[in-house]
């Protein structure tokens, strides 16, 4: 099955055969080597672009809430379309899908959705009423061959790397109010998926005699048949398709399932690492998100908080980054500083190292000293904040608290005790921990918060300063 | 002919005036400059460059899409079959026209043998703005020349500059390199074609190969890539 029209010229399909009877492909491949495959993921938790080769496809997710089918009252839905965009390759015209587009999403609607990889009673919300409706598109952004498995595995990896927003339903007497919470409120929800359908698509040469895996633009117009198998780790078929070209005997298509299979887990592994590095860039940006919106809101507890970070309600976010916004208000926006702060800033700078020196000698617990915490203002601050900017804060420095003019309330002196401008490596056991209490993995209490802060001050940043 | 007022490798947008027309001498534009008003303006951007051979000036800039220029050779694909021509794709706005006499020994009777998918190396003979192009496998004395049908070998396909960049005289350093221990005959078209053709299907694929990665490479780092792979493949088999 070929998805494209164009021409290939008589010399290049002879060329492909003799070169196949050598084993050898145009691309310097061989016969079972496939194309690399890279990915990346957005910010916003809802796309990703695939490219396989110079093949590239890029798949969006888009949430909504409606009523479900009248059948179906507990199943959210799940729609996929394939756009073949006209910069993709010379043959595709831009307007209403064509005859190719149609069989994509059929395609990876098999896949996906009727092998029922996706939960579609997990995207309920309320019974009968509303449900999550699922709209995956993908983009077909450059043709570069193999559009079946570069489809379905972007529309996958879409799927994994989405996040549906929380939902509240509440009700008072008769009417049911449904509230759907914005991503800085409440940490949306990964979709519940069972399983992991990879497709890996075959092309026939010859009678069938020789095939090759993973097809480029040329192989695919010089050859005379090809099969699409998903298969999942679990060693499932989840969809077969052969529409058209040249027969294959029961041992042909067993041998393409076995190579299949050994594709996808492969594949399986390569999607898992990819999303756990989208995953550290996640949470980065979602402290980064928070601390900006800390920033802008009024420390009015911050005296009363005893300097516990206890859990994750995004109050306490807010305020344990507003803390970690007066510890390091400073390094944050040197630039902003203008001279009258940094006059105040002089005056208790001497005084600052005091009582920081004498916090040391308190609790026992808790304690950061603000340069360590510089330098790594961005990660641990997060975790840590608390237990720093409590501490000691003799009354001149109390006032300068109503001081807003930069949106946010620097306590401690400048650039004298701070003296990095970059922010350093992220480590990514600090992220880990970062995570599990945004996410309020448990309710920690103070034994664990200790750790953690005696964990960041065992760490690299100590030396650094 | 060289006149030393031409600023040569010099860096131009479209419509910039480059320089104005000379009193006396002759002077051949090639793609990408026009007169206008008694100067030599650009078409597009690009770097000014002469040929070293005829003195032709041409615009050297980084672009796959092939605007026809009079006077080119390029490799075309035939698509269509009339009764007087063959309609052959030369990877530009339009498809061009190739007279069936245009062929060395041709004649009403005697009919060249090509059918839709051949790969031709033809002139352009005419290219105008609105009209198609119209091709020829001869030159003025109705000898071939090496145009012609070409049989076999495989196609790269690369941008109009690194095609002119092949045809330099001398050859580039990719091409030295890929000659010292390979065998292979090569076409190249000026419309981003080239045409290989060797003795065994790995020599081919490696030379297709080096060529388009070459394409983001100086001249030096091609030739270490040419020699590199020459030297894998000559180890692995």
């Amino acid at each position: 099955m070929t998805y494209n029209d164009d021409f290939i010229t008589i010399n290049d399909k002879s060329f492909i055969l003799k070169a196949l009877k050598d084993e050898v492909r145009v691309d310097g491949r061989k016969l079972y080597d496939y194309r690399k495959l890279k990915f990346s993921f957005s910010l916003d938790d809802c796309s990703c672009t695939l490219a396989m080769g110079s093949t590239r496809v890029m798949s969006v997710v888009a949430a909504s809430l409606e009523s479900p089918f009248p059948d179906r009252p507990n199943e959210g839905s799940i729609r996929f379309n394939v756009e073949l965009s006209p910069m993709a390759s010379p043959f595709f015209e831009a307007g209403r899908p064509g005859e190719e587009a149609i069989e994509l999403a059929r395609l990876v609607e098999r896949g996906l959705r009727q092998s029922h990889a996706i939960d579609q009673e997990a995207l309920c919300v309320l019974a009968g009423r509303k449900v999550w409706a699922l709209r995956v598109d993908c983009h077909v952004l450059d043709h570069g061959g193999n559009l079946v498995d570069a489809c379905c595995l972007a529309a996958l990896a879409a799927l994994m790397a989405f996040r549906k927003p929380e939902v509240t339903v509440g009700g008072h007497g008769g009417s049911t109010e449904i509230k759907v919470h914005a991503a800085e409120e409440k940490e949306p929800l990964p979709l519940t998926i069972h399983h992991l359908p990879i497709a890996v698509t075959f092309g026939f040469f010859e009678d069938g005699n020789t095939l090759v895996v993973d097809p480029s633009l040329k192989e695919e117009a010089a050859m005379q048949g090809s099969a699409t198998i998903m298969v999942n780790p679990n060693r499932e078929v989840c969809a077969v398709h052969k529409a058209g070209g040249v027969g294959l005997s029961s041992s042909q298509l067993f041998r393409c399932v076995r190579l299949a299979s050994a594709r996808a887990d492969e594949v399986v592994a390569l999607l898992k690492s990819a999303l756990d590095q989208h995953e550290v860039a996640r949470v980065q940006a979602r402290v980064r998100r928070h601390r900006e919106s800390a920033a802008n809101t009024s420390p009015a507890v911050q005296q009363e908080e005893t300097g516990i970070f206890t859990g994750a309600t995004s109050v306490r976010d807010d305020l344990a980054l507003q803390e970690l916004r007066e510890e390091l208000g400073l390094a944050e926006s040197e630039d902003e500083i203008d001279a009258e702060d940094t006059a105040m800033y002089e005056e208790v700078e001497v005084k600052q190292e005091n009582p920081l020196s004498s916090a040391e000698g308190q609790q026992g617990s808790l304690q950061q000293t603000p340069a360590p915490l510089a330098s790594s203002r961005n990660q641990s601050g997060a975790g840590t904040s608390a237990h720093g900017a409590k501490l000691t804060t003799p009354p001149q420095i109390r006032n300068l608290n109503k001081d807003k003019k930069n949106g946010h309330t620097s306590v401690l002196p400048k650039a004298q005790t701070y003296t990095v401008k970059r922010l350093p490596e992220v480590k990514y056991y600090e992220l880990e921990a970062i995570a599990a209490v945004i996410a309020g993995a448990g309710q920690k209490d103070n034994e664990e918060v200790r750790d953690l802060s005696d964990a960041v001050k065992e760490g690299p940043y100590r030396k650094k300063k | 002919m060289t006149d030393l007022d031409v600023p040569v490798g010099q860096v131009v947008g479209p419509g910039d005036v480059v320089f104005p027309i000379p009193d006396s001498g002759q002077l051949r534009l090639g793609p990408g400059l026009t007169t206008q008003d008694g100067h030599v303006k650009s078409l597009k951007a690009g770097l000014l460059q002469q040929q070293t051979k005829s003195g032709q000036l041409w615009l050297a800039g980084k672009q796959k899409r092939y605007i026809p220029c009079d006077g080119d050779a390029i490799i075309g694909y035939i698509t269509e079959r009339h009764a007087e021509n063959f309609v052959v794709d030369i990877n530009g706005p339009f498809s061009a026209l190739l007279p069936q006499l245009s062929f060395e020994g041709a004649t009403k009777r005697n009919r060249p043998n090509l059918k839709a998918g051949d790969v031709v190396y033809a002139r352009i003979a005419t290219a105008s703005r609105d009209m198609e192009p119209v091709l020829t496998c001869v030159d003025a004395a109705g000898r071939a020349g090496g145009l012609g049908h070409l049989k076999e070998g495989a196609l790269a396909s690369v941008s109009t500059a690194t095609a002119r960049k092949l045809l330099s005289n001398p050859p580039p350093p990719v091409i030295e390199a890929l000659g010292s221990s390979l065998q292979f005959e090569m076409a190249v078209g000026v419309n981003g074609r080239v045409w290989i053709e060797a003795p065994s299907p790995t020599t081919v694929v490696l030379i297709l190969n080096v060529l388009q990665n070459s394409e983001k490479l100086t001249d030096a780092q091609a030739k270490i890539l040419a020699y590199r792979m020459i030297n894998l493949t000559a180890s692995a088999s």
